[in-house]
């Protein structure tokens, strides 16, 4: 049975980042493609240039096929969340719920209604009341991102709220807490400009594709000249959030950012490993056999954490044995404090099957902050709720190599794409960019990278917050609902035709109309 | 007020009927909702909790959070983590400043 349940989890697990991965697959060309053709059609709107209107209409035609094609795979995540996470989605109801709500009000009334004017309503309304309708859809399909990410934020850095007791859900005490916690903000900047970076490299790959041709050259050279830029500036600002990020992963979620780092033994000037190959698993125990061969730059790991060349930065062995000069709890000892929280909790339980009311009052008690024995329990104890489904310190530790291969593919890429599209830009504006045949080949080619850069990103956010549902408060183990593991299995395989299936039809539709070209009126 | 609707409600019907990829997307979006909705959330994707009154929930998870191994278990209540003496100190990486600028890096 319990063998079961773990297979449980793990299928629950597989089929969620599986549906999310697909998903992926169509979100960020929505959110950066929108943006891109709206500034298309303002170009088209201030010269009044029928080029620019070809133009844009071919680049809506693409977004087009993405965004049908796309709609409502997030349904899916929606519902794994109650068939696969029943017990998660219970536990976080209240904060949850409030933002996806929201994302479906701005889905539905921004994106649902300006799209139709957008694609219905050329010639039928004004230029300005066209361009506004475009706007609206790409900002709509953003601001539906920013809680999607308000959501995720909360997972990995839960704030805002306190457990009740009675309801045995959390419950939100402050939305701005929720909403402009430091890791929501620098979420959604990071994955919307990174979006912005994936749909500027398909629009730059598309126009180089035409280019090896000979076809459309104006407006391959046109899109090049204004996506190639926007590009640029957005992967700077994505280099830039993203070291934001790892500054917040260290304050927050210390262990993703050891693991990232395959960092054992933590130390003050921390170095910073380009490229390494990591041992196996076994043979992996401190700094000195963790790699095969390596490439540091002192101190930088230090400077990006905490911007302090000398600062102290946790590794994996501190976080699991502990640092009392450091202020570092041990795992073990984490581990005791979450059993009690558990306990608690359990004893509630039995109290409430008894109709013990004066036990039920006692451990209320420990549960309401504004109690000095409650304040006292919920920090010293309550915040290590989920240790106490933790059997092994080790449990705690991440893949390893998961990780700090995913992020040197994310960073490694991130930074080819920023030399790609200066280089890009450069050359088109020298109208030297069609006689450099292989650049166009590297640039069409860069396509299918934005895409697995994109998705390592997520690898490293998601995998690194194992083991972990709710950052420190439940782990998947308890957030999965006890369902047989068959049925997992089903949908899993059911999901990935249906995935598969709209992967191919996107694949063909776009390659398809990619081949036709712009038409004319 | 009818006038516009119509005009909206016209807007709509032109749209659709002249469209040509849109026909296909359409074709697949429409797909897609009655795979998504009509089969794959009635018959595969049951809420194990639907049905069920706020308490019965409450009380459903109360039991998943709450396995038999550790409920109650001995020397986990705060009476008698005192009665062993074993009060821990709250000592966390997350309360103890690290070394510059660490705090600050949180703040927008």
């Amino acid at each position: 049975m319990i063998t079961d349940y773990l297979s449980t989890v793990d299928w629950s697990r597989a089929q969620f980042a599986m549906t999310a991965i697909y998903h992926w697959l169509f979100v960020p060309l929505t959110l950066g493609l929108g943006v891109l053709v709206a500034l298309m059609e303002t170009l088209y709107v201030r010269t009044g240039d029928e080029f620019w209107r070809r133009t844009t209409k071919f680049w809506m035609r693409l977004f087009g096929v993405n965004f049908a094609i796309g709609v409502a795979t997030g349904l899916i995540l929606e519902f794994e969340f109650g068939t696969n996470w029943s017990n998660y989605s219970h536990f976080v109801g209240d904060i949850f719920g409030a933002p996806l709500a929201i994302e479906g009000i701005f889905a539905f009334f921004l994106e649902a209604t300006f799209v139709a004017v957008m694609f219905f309503g050329w010639n039928k309304v004004s230029r300005g009341f066209h361009l506004t309708a475009t706007w609206l859809t790409a900002i709509g399909a953003n601001l539906s991102a920013w809680w999607i990410l308000v959501a995720n934020a909360w997972m990995q850095h839960p704030v805002g709220c306190d457990f009740n007791l009675e309801t045995v859900r959390n419950e939100m005490t402050s939305f701005s807490e929720v909403a402009l916690s430091p890791v929501a903000v620098n979420k959604f900047f990071h994955t919307v400009t990174s979006s912005f970076t994936l749909a500027a490299l398909f629009v730059v790959g598309v126009s180089a594709w035409y280019l090896l041709r000979g076809r459309e050259k104006r407006m391959a050279s046109k899109s090049i000249a204004l996506a190639s830029a926007f590009g640029f500036i957005f992967a700077l600002l994505t280099a830039y959030t993203g070291d934001r990020s790892g500054a917040i992963a260290a304050q927050t979620q210390p262990m993703k950012l050891a693991a990232m780092e395959a960092l054992y033994d933590g130390g003050e000037g921390a170095p910073l490993t380009v490229v390494g190959v990591l041992r196996p698993e076994a043979e992996r125990s401190s700094n000195d056999d963790a790699f095969h061969f390596k490439i540091d730059i002192p101190k930088l790991l230090s400077v990006m954490s905490f911007r302090d060349a000398g600062a102290y930065v946790p590794g994996i062995n501190d976080l699991l044995a502990g640092n009392a000069e450091r202020g570092i709890l041990s795992a073990e000892e984490k581990m005791r404090r979450g059993r009690v929280a558990v306990g608690e909790l359990a004893r509630y339980r039995e109290a409430r099957n008894t109709g013990d009311t004066a036990t039920m009052e006692a451990v209320k008690r420990l549960f309401d902050r504004s109690t000095p024995e409650g304040e006292a329990f919920l920090r010293d104890y309550f915040a290590y709720f989920g240790y106490g489904y933790i059997d092994r310190p080790e449990q705690l530790v991440p893949n390893v190599p998961l990780l700090f291969y995913s992020f040197r593919v994310m960073v490694g890429a991130g930074c080819f794409f920023i030399l790609l599209l200066a280089v890009v830009w450069w050359l088109n504006r020298r109208d030297r960019l069609a006689s450099k045949r292989w650049l166009l080949r590297v640039a069409v080619w860069t396509i299918p990278l934005a895409y697995l850069a994109s998705q390592a990103g997520w690898a490293v956010a998601e995998v690194g917050r194992q083991p972990w549902a709710i950052q420190e408060m439940m782990p998947v183990s308890i957030a999965a609902s006890k369902i047989p593991s068959g049925s997992v299995t089903t949908t899993f395989f059911l999901f990935l035709a249906l995935f598969t299936a709209l992967l191919i039809a996107e694949l063909s539709i776009l390659f398809r109309q990619i081949a036709l070209g712009p038409k004319n009126d | 007020m009818m006038k516009a609707l119509r005009n909206v409600f016209r807007f709509y019907i032109d749209g659709f009927r002249e469209m040509t990829l849109g026909r296909t997307l359409w074709a697949i979006i429409l797909i897609k909702l009655f795979v998504l909705f009509a089969i794959l959330k009635l018959f595969f994707m049951p809420d194990p909790l639907a049905g069920q009154s706020s308490d019965e929930r409450s009380s459903h998870v109360l039991r998943e959070l709450t396995p038999a191994a550790s409920a109650a278990r001995p020397g986990t209540t705060p009476e008698t983590r005192q009665a062993v003496g074993s009060e821990p100190q709250p000592t966390d990486v997350r309360s103890t400043p690290q070394p510059t600028g660490s705090s600050q890096n949180l703040k927008h």
